[in-house]
C-alpha cells in the first residue's frame, strides 16, 4: 500500500500485479535467447540435453568453410551498405532539415520512412523482380545494392532526429563570424550531427548483418550472408554449431545497437546552448 | 557613413501582413555609438538581422560604407552579432568560440592564440578560456558571445540586447567598459535595448523604434529633453501627461489648458506644433513650496495637495493632486534636510522652471 499512495492514482504502475505482468512479458521475449546461447556453450550434441559447459562448437564452426564465407560475404555486405546508406542518408537528411523548405518535403520524409512500415516479404520480392527485369545476375553485388536501399530510412530516421533537436541559428552565428557555406558546414553542423550520423550508420550495420528475407531472395550461389547460411543449415536440423554462430551475431547486433544508444545520449549533452536567454 | 537604411520595410512571408519595419530610413555614422531603442517585438533584432544579412529587406536598400549589400551573404560582410540568445557553438570550448571568426579568416596560429587571451582578459574569463558554453553562467555565455563577436575586429558590432542577462552590478561595469570600448577601438556599434537607462546613458544617438516605425532618431539629450510623441515621452524616462489644448493669447506666454482647466505655462512651443494635444513635464523638473511663500511667484501657479509619498533616499517622489483633479508626480532631490518635509495632506504650490512643461501632438 505504501507504493500505492506514492504513485498517481490512475498510473498502470499502480495496478497489482504490474510487476508480475512485466517480468512475464519480458522472460517470453528472451527465453528462447537465452536457450541459443546457453546451449552453444553445451557439450553434449543433442541440442536439448545439457551434458557440460564447453567452447568446442565455437572452435568448430571457427573452421568451418562454408561459414567463414558467409562471415565474410556478410561482413563486407554490411559495411558497404552501411557507407553507403549513411552517406545518402545524411544528405537526405539535411536536405529536408535545413535550408529552404521544397515543395512536397513532407511527402519526400513519408517516403523515405514507408519501406519501415510494410512486410519485409514484399520488399524481398520486389527487389527480386527488379533484378530480373533489369537482368541481372544475383550476386553479392545484388545484395549489396538491396542492403544499401534497405539501410537508408533505418540510418536516416537518427540522423534526422538528431538535426530537428539542433539549432539552426548556429549556423547563422559561423556566417556571421566570416564562416563560408563549406565552413559552417564542417565545423558547426558535421560535428553536431555527429552523434546522429554515427547512431544511423551504426544501425545501419546491424539490420543489414541480420537481414534474411531481402538477402535469402537476392543472393547468388555461394553468396549468401550468415543468416542464410543459419538457415541451409537448419535443414539438417538444429546443432550446437548452429548455436554458436547465432549467438556471436546476436552478441554484435546488441553491442552495436548499445553503442548506437550510447553516442546518440552522450551527443545530446551538446546540441543547444545550455541556457536560453530567460 | 557607415550605414545608410533607406525605406527599408520588412513582411515575412508567411507571418502576418503588417509589416514588422515599416519604411525605415537611417543613416549611421563612423565610430557612433548608436541605439535601437524600443519595446518588446517593434523589430529590433529583424532590422539587425537584416544589416547582418540573415534577412532580405521587402523592400528599400542597405548600404555598408557606400556600398549596396543586397547580394552580400553574412560571412561577407565586415559586421559581427552578439546575438540576443548567443548562440555559442556548444561543441566548442570558450577559447575556440572566441578564435572561431579569426580561423576562419584563415589567420596564423600564432596570431590567433594571444588574440583569444586579450579578448578573455577584456570580459574578465580568463580563467574559464577550456570550459564548453553549457559549464557556464548565462551572464558568462553573454560575456564569451561579446568576446567572439569582438574578436574578429569587426567594422560595426551589432549588439542585441547583450546586458540583459547580468546583474545589476555586473552590468553597469559592463555599460562603462563597452563604451570605452567603443571608443578605443572606433568600431560602430548598433546597441539594441528595450532598457530606455541604458540607451541614454551609453548612446551617441537613440533610434526610437515603436511598432516598426521610427519615432524620433536623436542624441539622448534630445531624445529625454525634446521627445517629439506622446510615445517618445512616455517610454524614455519618467512623465506626467495632461490632455487638454494649447491657448496663444496675443502679447502673453502660450498657456496649455488641461481638460480639468488647469493652466500650464508654456515655454517656447515649436512653431509647427500648432494644435499640440498633449503637455507633459518630467518630474524632476518640478519643485514643491508653502502655498503661502509662493503665492507671488508666477512660475508656481499650480496649487494640490500631497496625497502620496515615496522616499527613495536620493529622491522623494511627491503625488500631488491638482485642483481641478489631475494627479501630478514631482520627483525631488533631498538634497539637505528641508527638501523632505511636506507629509501627506499638506497643501503645496508646485513650481516649474520656465520650459519645463512641453507640448507634443496627439496622433504622432
Ligand atoms: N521569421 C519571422 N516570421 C514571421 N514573423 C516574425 C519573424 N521574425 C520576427 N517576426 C515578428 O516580427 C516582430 C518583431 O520581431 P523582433 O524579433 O524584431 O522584435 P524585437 O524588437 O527584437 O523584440 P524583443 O525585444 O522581444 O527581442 C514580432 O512581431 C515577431 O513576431
Ligand atoms: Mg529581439
Amino acid at each position: 500500500m505504501a507504493i500505492l499512495q506514492r504513485k498517481e492514482p490512475h498510473s498502470l504502475i499502480s495496478f497489482r500485479g504490474f510487476g508480475s505482468v512485466t517480468g512475464l512479458c519480458l522472460f517470453i521475449l528472451y527465453v528462447p535467447m537465452l536457450v541459443l546461447v546457453v546451449f552453444s556453450f553445451n557439450a553434449n550434441r543433442a541440442v536439448t540435453v545439457w551434458g557440460g559447459f564447453s567452447l568446442q562448437w565455437y572452435a568448430k564452426a571457427a573452421y568451418n568453410g562454408g561459414l567463414q564465407n558467409a562471415a565474410w560475404n556478410s561482413l563486407v555486405v554490411a559495411v558497404i551498405a552501411t557507407i553507403v546508406a549513411t552517406a545518402i542518408a545524411t544528405a537526405a537528411a539535411l536536405a529536408t532539415g535545413r535550408g529552404q523548405r521544397f515543395r512536397g518535403s513532407q511527402a519526400f520524409y513519408m517516403l523515405v520512412n514507408l519501406p519501415l512500415m510494410l512486410p519485409e516479404i514484399i520488399i524481398a520480392v520486389g527487389t527480386l523482380s527488379f533484378f530480373a527485369l533489369l537482368g541481372m545476375k544475383l550476386s553479392l553485388l545484388t545484395i549489396i545494392i538491396a542492403h544499401t536501399v534497405f539501410c537508408i530510412p533505418f540510418a536516416y530516421l537518427p540522423i534526422r532526429s538528431r538535426l530537428e533537436t539542433m539549432d539552426a541559428r548556429l549556423e547563422e552565428a559561423a556566417s556571421d563570424l566570416y564562416a563560408s557555406p563549406l565552413d559552417a558546414y564542417r565545423h558547426v553542423t558535421m560535428p553536431l550531427l555527429m552523434p546522429g550520423i554515427i547512431s544511423g550508420a551504426m544501425l545501419a550495420f546491424v539490420v543489414s548483418l541480420d537481414d534474411f528475407i531481402i538477402t535469402a531472395m537476392v543472393a547468388g550461389a555461394g553468396s549468401g550472408t550468415l543468416p542464410v547460411y543459419v538457415y541451409t543449415q537448419l535443414k539438417q536440423g538444429v546443432t550446437p554449431e548452429i548455436n554458436a554462430i547465432s549467438t556471436v551475431l546476436l552478441a554484435v547486433s546488441i553491442v552495436l545497437v548499445a553503442a548506437s544508444y550510447f553516442v546518440a545520449k552522450a551527443g545530446s549533452k551538446h546540441v543547444r546552448p545550455a541556457t536560453e536567454q530567460p | 557613413m557607415t550605414i545608410e537604411l533607406k525605406s527599408i520595410s520588412k513582411i515575412f512571408a508567411g507571418g502576418s501582413a503588417h509589416p514588422v519595419l515599416d519604411d525605415i530610413n537611417l543613416t549611421i555614422n563612423d565610430n557612433e555609438f548608436f541605439t535601437l531603442l524600443g519595446p518588446s517585438g517593434c523589430g529590433k533584432t529583424t532590422l539587425l538581422r537584416l544589416i547582418a544579412g540573415f534577412e532580405h529587406p521587402t523592400s528599400g536598400t542597405i548600404e555598408l560604407f557606400g556600398e549596396r549589400v543586397e547580394g552580400t551573404p553574412p560571412n561577407a560582410r565586415p559586421v559581427n552579432t552578439v546575438f540576443q540568445h548567443y548562440a555559442l557553438f556548444p561543441h566548442q570550448t570558450v577559447a575556440q568560440n572566441v578564435g572561431f571568426g579569426l580561423r576562419m579568416l584563415r589567420r596564423p596560429a600564432p596570431e590567433i592564440e594571444p588574440e583569444i587571451e586579450r579578448m578573455l582578459r577584456l570580459v574578465r574569463l580568463e580563467g574559464l578560456a577550456h570550459r564548453y558554453p553549457h559549464q557556464l553562467s548565462g551572464g558568462q555565455q553573454q560575456r564569451v558571445a561579446l568576446a567572439r563577436a569582438l574578436a574578429a575586429r569587426p567594422r560595426v558590432l551589432l549588439l542585441d540586447e547583450p546586458l540583459s542577462a547580468l546583474d545589476s552590478k555586473l552590468r553597469d561595469e559592463m555599460r562603462v567598459e563597452l563604451k570605452l570600448l567603443q571608443r578605443n577601438t572606433g568600431i560602430t556599434f548598433i546597441f539594441v535595448t528595450h532598457d530606455q537607462g541604458e540607451a541614454l546613458s551609453m548612446s551617441d544617438r537613440i533610434a526610437v523604434l515603436s511598432e516598426g516605425r521610427i519615432q524620433q532618431v536623436g542624441t539622448p539629450d534630445d531624445i529625454y529633453e525634446r521627445p517629439r510623441s506622446r510615445f517618445v515621452a512616455q517610454f524614455v524616462g519618467e512623465t506626467n501627461v495632461f490632455e487638454g489644448k494649447l491657448i496663444r493669447l496675443p502679447g502673453k506666454q502660450p498657456e496649455f489648458k488641461t481638460s480639468s482647466g488647469a493652466l500650464l505655462p508654456l515655454g517656447d512651443t515649436p512653431a509647427d506644433d500648432d494644435n499640440p494635444a498633449l503637455a507633459f513635464v518630467r518630474p524632476e523638473k518640478l519643485r514643491l513650496g508653502n502655498p503661502d511663500d509662493l503665492a507671488s511667484d508666477p512660475q508656481a501657479r499650480l496649487r494640490g495637495v500631497v496625497t502620496n509619498k515615496l522616499y527613495l533616499g536620493t529622491d522623494t517622489v511627491y503625488y500631488v493632486d491638482l485642483e481641478g483633479g489631475e494627479t501630478l508626480r514631482a520627483r525631488i532631490q533631498n538634497a539637505s534636510a528641508i527638501d523632505n518635509r511636506f507629509d501627506v495632506g499638506a497643501a503645496v504650490r508646485v513650481r516649474a522652471e520656465e520650459g519645463a512643461f512641453r507640448t507634443v501632438g496627439r496622433s504622432t
